[in-house]
């Protein structure tokens, strides 16, 4: 469902110097799958997303989801993301049934299969008591449960989430939580960016870490234990973005440091 | 769903975003509704009270010594009792001796004066001199010279009148009845004058002078806050990348938003000029404008007034977007709005000088224009032209500023804080080597070039008498080869744009250029009748029969070879490397094939001024449009170019042919129709000469050339 070939994305800089924020990665997630991206600030998780969900063309490398190429044909391509951002950032003078309606419209829907679809998202995401209060009276995590429904309004068969539980409460980190392994079993293919490491650990059914934008491993929990020795993620990942065990698997690139966080 | 109900979704949205913003409504709404009037009419009123309390004012008035003070009471009080000025309305003197010094005056004292009398001859009187000491920083001090010198000028009138009545009773010519009338003497001149203007235009002379700049201004203003709160606002908020997200063009999305801004312009600008009319209406404004004129709104000219706004309103919120584009932040893009603020404040005060007219390089000066069009519709003494040159040019320059700002909008650096800086786009080093240039590039040349040609055009066109073949030879130097060959190759070179691709320098295939003769040679007729058909609808200006009435004998007169090369040949070959080569290419890009083509031809036809040649000029841009592009190839189309216009300015030269074409004694030949021995044929060959541009290529294989373009294009703006 998603595939990335070899993608690079370098930015211009005033200075003359290019920034390589993405230097070469691939990777494939598949339907009813949930892919992490998992690395520290700077790795080049979002440049990636970006790239994948067409708002960004890649300096090099391919692209495809569900079977269309995001250089391409982006518009196409997205209609079959539902890309929640990393930013919670909504409208703050609409409520978010309006604002629901309305990525519903964008996306092509019709009146009565946005009502039908928007009505289901306010159920499953526990979302009556505020459907109808201004998103600017929202709080965090009200925010990020409209910020869901929209990416989920066109009901995507592809989901791509930047970092969907950053700053939440225990409950609604898990309803969230919950949410997304329930799009898992609807055969979604799903790719998220975290730095939460138990959370990826928990959710994810395979893992690629991320260090100064190249993939230094990827596997599911068991694989990247066998080949590290470590039990817990959290070393895994430690001992790989580490000195000098990391750069045996795969040597950083020479540029600078990341932009994108 | 279909692109036009999606951009109606996103235009729907931001528009209850923006009115559900309180502080839109108290921008949009509340200042001019309340603050308006109430600025106006108090400003007006403190106005009128301030000078009328300043003039009935008492004033010190100090003296050197008593005697004087007595002469002083008494030149007043005489002087009073000759001025029918009503007692409240006039300023009295407490006459005071002392010795203030000068630069003291003003609180406590506003004047010091000193009398003198100068000798006269017998039977006048002695002169009075009289020297008023004022404090010019001073308003106090100042009313009060100028009301005393009024009073002192009224003592003299009164002297006069009463020295003049003496002499005239004793005058040995006259044996006049009673009291002399001094009159006689002193108006033997009395002047009238009677304007000729109608009450509305009179009514709108007075509306004229401010609601023109009210209505630019406000549009420009409203915009700005929509502008900033779709832009850097949806940045700042972090709901730009879910947008960009969905599956709209970005295009749809940028055109949604513009439309907003410039509805939300044009509702202000509606609402302030109702404001303002109902402010000098109702208020008794109009008494201290307009001189007790009536004052009427010409709602005539609304109609036409809305129009031009509505390209003027895209213009400005075009502008606006482009420029809040690369703000981060709210404070940011409010920075960057000033400027503009500034900057469009500068033509429109220039065009509200009474001196200044719509006519010459005023027509295409941007925000200028507006205001002096607008006026003159509101004094009902518009041409046509001007309002054709002013809503074209407008539309220009709105085109040019929408396809920048989209394109702005659409850059990474621009759309993502952290995707590199903006700076990035504007350094030539970082340029990547690309076909043809954006749609964006190309209309905003043009943009930039219509002001600077119809400059160049209408300055050497007024040198027309004084030598014909100079005025061609200066066009052709700096208009064609200048302005229309030499610019575009220097900017396609300087933006690392392929020249050969761009201007479509590679060899067409043989067919194309019979294709070309056929249509060089026929392309004259159907011009020339369309051009008849025109006159019959529309009646030709006189702006153009003076033009034809100037250059026929000129062109007459002048040798054949430089009659062709400086109005056939340059002219072809500069065109077509403008229109068919750089615009034609760049719009393409961004547009499918007929609609470039035309744009590209209603281009070419409002960068020829006259008004009556714009129709049949863009016709031809059509037909010259379509042989480039099925030709793959400029040069074909500069042969039919070159044919054509040697075709119609040489062929009166020959009386033969004149003959032939039935146009002898016809004395205005321009506007009568070809015999059908002429037009039969040239249909025929006209019709063949398409077709065999027609058959050149089949449309799937360049749009794929055309799609092939684009992808390489994509490629090389992500850098």
């Amino acid at each position: 469902m998603i595939e990335a070939h070899d993608l690079v994305k370098t930015f211009p800089t005033p200075a003359g110097r290019e920034k390589r924020a993405v230097a070469g990665i691939s990777f494939r997630v598949a339907g009813g799958e949930i892919y992490g991206l998992l690395g520290p600030n700077g790795a080049g998780k979002t440049t990636t997303l970006r790239i994948l969900s067409g708002l960004m063309t890649p300096t090099a490398g391919r692209a495809v989801v569900n079977g269309t190429d995001v250089v391409r044909d982006p518009s196409r391509a997205r209609r079959s993301i539902g890309f929640l951002t990393a930013n919670t950032g909504l409208y703050q003078r609409l409520t978010p049934r309006e604002l629901l309606s309305y990525f519903g419209e964008l996306n092509g829907m019709d009146r009565p299969a946005i009502r039908g679809r928007v009505g289901a998202l306010i159920d499953w995401l526990d979302m009556h008591d505020f459907a109808d209060a201004r998103c600017g009276a929202l709080s965090t995590g009200q925010r990020q449960r409209t910020n869901i429904a929209r990416a989920l309004v066109a009901d995507p068969p592809i989901l791509i989430m930047d970092e969907p539980t950053l700053g939440l409460d225990v409950l609604t980190n898990r309803l969230i939580l919950d949410f997304i392994r329930r799009e898992r079993e609807l055969g979604k293919a799903i790719l998220l960016s975290t730095h939460y490491l138990d959370e990826a650990e928990a959710l994810c059914d395979r893992i690629g870490l991320l260090h100064e934008g190249r993939l230094v491993a990827e596997g599911d929990m068991p694989t990247l234990r066998e080949r590290t020795g470590f039990d817990r993620l959290t070393d895994v990942f430690l001992h790989l973005a580490g000195d000098s065990p990391a750069r045996a698997i795969a040597p950083p690139p020479d540029g600078p440091e990341d932009p994108a966080s | 769903m279909t692109r036009y109900t999606r951009v109606g979704a996103i235009y729907r949205k931001e528009l209850i975003n923006i009115l559900r913003d309180r502080r839109t409504m108290i921008a949009m709404v509340v200042i001019p509704v309340v603050l308006y009037p109430m600025l106006m009419l108090g400003f007006v009123r403190a106005m009128e009270g301030d000078l009328l309390q300043l003039r009935s004012q008492r004033f010190v008035v100090e003296v050197d010594d008593e005697q004087t003070a007595g002469q002083l009471r008494r030149i007043i009080y005489a002087a009073q009792l000759s001025d029918d000025t009503p007692a409240q309305e006039r300023a009295a003197f407490d006459v005071q001796v002392g010795r203030t010094p000068p630069e003291q005056l003003g609180e406590a004292v506003q004047l010091s004066v000193s009398l003198g009398l100068i000798h006269s001859p017998e039977p006048f009187p002695p002169r009075l001199t009289v020297e008023l000491t004022y404090n010019e920083i001073d308003v106090r001090s100042r009313t009060a010279m100028e009301q005393l010198s009024a009073v002192l000028n009224c003592y003299g009138d009164a002297m006069t009148r009463r020295l003049l009545a003496e002499l005239l009773v004793d005058h040995p010519r006259l044996h006049m009845q009673g009291t002399p009338d001094v009159d006689l003497v002193l108006n033997p001149v009395e002047v009238r004058s009677v304007s000729s203007a109608t009450e509305r235009q009179r009514g709108g002379w007075a509306l004229g002078q401010i609601v023109p700049i009210i209505l630019v201004l406000m549009t420009i203003t409203g915009a700005v806050y929509p502008a900033i709160d779709l832009t850097a606002g949806e940045r700042e908020r972090g709901t730009l990348e879910a947008l960009l997200a969905t599956p709209v063009p970005i295009l749809h999305l940028v055109a949604a938003k513009f439309l907003v801004v410039a509805t939300v312009g044009l509702i202000a600008a509606v609402i302030n000029v109702a404001s303002v009319g109902a402010t000098m209406h109702f208020g008794g404004l109009t008494r201290s404008i307009a001189e007790h004129l009536p004052v009427q709104f010409p709602a005539g000219a609304l109609p036409i007034i809305l129009l031009c706004m509505v390209p003027f309103a895209l213009l400005s919120s075009a502008i606006l977007v482009a420029a809040c584009s690369f703000a981060r932040t709210f404070k940011e893009a409010q920075n960057y709005v000033m400027p503009i603020i500034i900057l469009a404040l500068i033509p429109a005060v220039a065009a509200t000088l009474p001196s200044a007219r719509l006519g010459g390089i005023l027509m295409v000066l941007p925000v200028g224009n507006m205001v002096l069009l607008t006026r003159e519709l509101f004094q009902q003494t518009y041409t046509w032209t001007q309002v054709v040159v002013v809503l074209l040019s407008t539309t220009l320059y709105a085109m040019a500023a929408v396809a920048v700002a989209a394109r702005l909008f659409g850059q990474e650096a621009v759309l993502f804080a952290d995707a590199g800086s903006y700076k990035t786009l504007l350094q030539r080093r970082l340029f990547r080597p690309v076909p043809t240039p954006t749609a964006s590039q190309a209309l905003l040349l043009a943009a930039l070039l219509f002001p600077a040609t119809f400059y160049a055009n209408s300055l050497l066109v007024d040198t027309l008498t004084e030598g014909f073949i100079r005025t061609m030879t200066w066009l052709a130097i700096v208009q064609f080869a200048g302005l229309f060959l030499l610019l575009p190759l220097g900017v396609a070179k300087y933006l690392k744009i392929n020249v050969l691709r761009t201007f479509r320098m590679q060899l067409p295939p043989a067919r194309a250029w019979l294709a070309a003769i056929l249509l060089g040679a026929s392309s004259w007729v159907i011009a020339h009748e369309f051009f008849v058909l025109q006159a019959r609808v529309i009646t030709p200006s006189e702006a153009l029969k003076a033009f034809n009435e100037q250059i026929t004998p000129q062109l007459a007169a002048s040798p054949v070879w430089l009659v062709v090369f400086l109005m056939a040949i340059v002219p072809a070959v500069c065109e077509e490397f403008l229109f068919r080569g750089f615009l034609l290419s760049g719009v393409a890009s961004g547009l499918p094939k007929w609609s470039a083509i035309l744009a590209v031809s209603a281009i070419f036809g409002i960068f020829h001024f006259l008004i009556d040649r714009m129709p049949v000029t863009a016709l031809m841009g059509v037909v010259l449009g379509y042989l480039c592009w099925q030709c793959r190839s400029i040069w074909p189309g500069i042969l039919a170019h070159g044919m054509q216009n040697a075709f119609s300015t040489m062929l009166t030269r020959f009386p033969r042919a004149v003959d032939w074409l039935g146009l002898t004694g016809a004395g205005d030949e321009v506007f009568s129709h070809l015999p059908a021995r002429v037009l039969v044929p040239a249909v025929i060959v006209f019709s063949a000469g398409l077709g065999i541009a027609a058959s050149l290529r089949s449309s799937v294989s360049w749009s794929h050339m055309r799609r092939r373009g684009r992808r390489h294009r994509c490629r090389s703006d992500s850098g």
